[in-house]
């Protein structure tokens, strides 16, 4: 399933074009068809309310704005759901067109350590982790800080950090 | 006349390298088709026979392979005809849920000595009611002899103006003698009601007499207006064109046209219909078609096809030329190859129940293609046609042909559109005016701002009335169609 960032239509998996609204549902924005209104959703850390920012951080999924606040334990994987999978993500980006933006199955996992410190480790995914436009090193803990841009393949998240 | 060994593959409309599914949908199909249950033609039952000694011998690979080794080398086919084909992503999902797939066929000329440009056996149905008076008729006259002059020596030309009865302008003829031509056209008077019939039925007469395969048979009608009673009558005689090998365009001026008359004319015989807001846009339309005409390669291009297991074709369309929307029933008609514009369609497909079921070569849609080489003669042409893709979990971003991505962009206006209009006539006016906003925010960021405007005040009528009004609608309608034909002169808004 792809969620339209437009108008929220699930979309089968494979959809380029929102069937409801028309919208691009790729990432490789070649055609000016994106359909956002800007206003409503946080485009930079600045935008987002404090109090919107729950758990010990979140995640601000850039292409369609949404939050997803990660608590109550210290460490999450981040993939997406498919079929005969033996290990689940702990946070399915599925809804976020992970498939067609190259995130894989396990992608990557964020920890919070015992001094407070956060940081994100590649699991050998197919696309790889970029942080801040850089890419990581599989297997190997990179820190974290408020307001870096992490991409998961082409899957774009914000960190924020309470 | 039966060879010593049938061939086995021609009778299930296979190639020889079919795959054990393959050979099984074929089947059910054949059998679905020729069943003696169903079938209605003597000589059916024998064809259902064949069909299943065929399936017999293929699904058993031993006496398959006894078979093959039996059959004489299949001749390699001529090329002429390129076909390409393209994939919205590398491989199929191995998961249980529906998934979308989007196959691309670009079928283009290939270019050899032996190509000759086909010429034209071309006849003009022109409306001379009284609602054309003046402007119209002055402009349509203008029009036609712009058209005149821009036809080759080889053509065909010949010219019907109707009423309530036909008048035979130009009678079809080796040679046009354009002054007379065109003295004729210059005197035409408008008078009258519309009775499309009386036109076609006099206009087919004309193309009839020169009627060959070697040229391109054609009826362009023009009209502004509804025609009373005679519908039904008008649309069997299409029927009867479409089965010589006559294809009408329609053309319809102003607002007080049926629309969904001509569409159902022109289809009939696997032409189209377009929608002329202004009568000064008739010279540029007469001159497009033409220009399309005299430009055929192949024409009548006929998919015979069937789809995998757990695969559905779900919608059909052909982006260009003439974008349209294609009945999803087999065998499809496609359309017509240009020289200047190769043919495109764009096939959706939904594939369920993979879980498990990886494997390297999954059969989305495959078939028999057949088409009309009108560059060389006439020449049939025929070829298999095979889309699969493997099954696999793939992490590899895919990424999309910008020329298909391109396709699907104009795809998806048109089914906004199209659903916006089914919305409309079923009376969910809510539902309509949803999409047609939809579809004005698009055609905007396309830098369509006379069209979008007009969906949006379209949005507005219908909110109002309840209903779509009669110029906005087919605004919309064609206006959307349009937008992939070639970039007409700006226009003043």
């Amino acid at each position: 399933m792809t969620l339209c960032p437009a108008c929220h239509h699930k979309n089968l998996p494979g959809s380029l074009f929102c069937a409801e609204c028309g919208t691009s549902l790729t990432a490789d924005d070649t055609l000016a068809t994106r359909n956002i209104d800007d206003s409503t959703r946080p485009r930079t850390m600045s935008d987002v309310p404090a109090e919107r920012i729950q758990g010990w951080v979140t995640l601000h999924i850039l292409p369609s704005g949404q939050l997803i606040p990660l608590s109550r334990r210290d460490e999450f994987t981040l993939g997406r759901i498919s079929d005969n999978q033996p290990v689940i993500p702990d946070v399915d980006l599925g809804p976020y067109q992970a498939y067609t933006l190259g995130v894989s199955r396990l992608h990557a996992q964020i920890k919070r350590n015992a001094s407070g410190m956060i940081t994100i480790m590649d699991l050998d995914s197919s696309n790889g982790t970029y942080l801040n436009g850089r890419k990581l090193p599989p297997r190997r803990e990179t820190p974290l800080s408020h307001g870096d841009v992490v991409a998961l393949g082409k899957l774009k998240i914000q960190i924020l950090i309470a | 006349m039966t060879s010593p060994i049938p061939d086995y593959y021609q009778i299930l409309g296979l190639p020889r390298d079919a795959t054990p599914e393959e050979i099984r949908r074929a089947y059910r199909r054949a059998a679905h088709r020729y069943h003696p249950d169903k079938n209605q033609n003597p000589g059916e039952t024998e064809i259902f026979l064949q069909v299943q000694t065929a399936y017999q011998v293929l699904s058993n690979p031993q006496e398959r392979a006894a078979y093959d080794a039996k059959l004489p080398p299949a001749k390699a086919p001529a090329r002429q005809l390129a076909i390409q084909t393209f994939y919205s992503r590398r491989s199929i999902l191995p998961i249980e849920e529906e998934q979308v797939i989007y196959v691309m066929l670009e079928f283009s000329p290939i270019h050899t000595s032996e190509n000759r440009r086909p010429p034209l056996n071309l006849c003009l149905v022109l409306d001379k009611s009284t609602s054309m008076k003046g402007h119209n008729l002055a402009l349509l006259k203008q029009a036609v002899i712009s058209l005149l002059r821009q036809t080759r020596s080889d053509d065909i030309i010949s010219i019907v103006a109707f009423n309530d009865y036909a008048e035979i302008v130009l009678t079809a003829n080796y040679h046009l003698d354009r002054v007379r031509a065109e003295a004729r056209v210059y005197q035409l008077q408008a008078a009258g009601g519309t009775e499309i019939y009386q036109g076609l039925k006099a206009g087919l007469n004309e193309v009839r007499r020169f009627r060959d395969d070697s040229r391109v048979n054609h009826i362009i009608l023009l009209t502004d207006g509804h025609t009373y009673g005679d519908e039904e009558k008008s649309l069997k005689l299409a029927q009867r064109a479409a089965s010589e090998g006559i294809v009408i365009s329609a053309m319809g001026l102003g607002k007080d046209w049926n629309d969904a008359f001509l569409d159902a004319l022109a289809r009939e015989t696997g032409g189209h219909s377009a929608y002329l807001d202004k009568p000064d846009k008739i010279e540029r339309y007469f001159l497009q078609e033409l220009q399309k005409l005299q430009n055929a390669y192949a024409r009548d291009l006929l998919l015979d096809f069937f789809t995998g297991d757990e695969v559905e074709l779900s919608y059909a369309y052909r982006v260009q030329p003439d974008p349209l929307a294609l009945p999803l029933t087999a065998p499809m008609s496609l359309g017509s190859v240009l020289y200047s514009q190769p043919l495109q369609v764009v096939f959706e497909l939904r594939v369920r129940h993979m879980n498990g079921k990886e494997s390297e070569n999954k059969t989305l849609i495959s078939g028999r293609l057949q088409a009309d080489i009108l560059a060389q003669r006439g020449r049939l042409f025929q070829t298999h046609l095979r889309c699969h893709l493997p099954v696999r979990d793939e992490d590899l971003i895919p990424s999309v042909e910008p020329k298909m991505l391109n396709a699907l962009s104009h795809m998806s206006l048109y089914r906004l559109q199209e659903k916006a209009e089914h919305e409309a006539r079923a009376g969910d006016v809510q539902a309509a005016a949803r999409h047609l906003n939809y579809l004005a925010t698009h055609l905007l960021q396309r830098g369509q701002r006379s069209l979008a405007k007009t969906a949006l005040l379209e949005a507005e009528h219908l909110l109002k009335h309840g209903q779509l009004s009669t110029e906005g609608g087919k605004s919309i309608k064609y206006g959307t169609r349009a937008l992939l034909l070639p970039p007409a002169p700006e226009e003043s808004l």
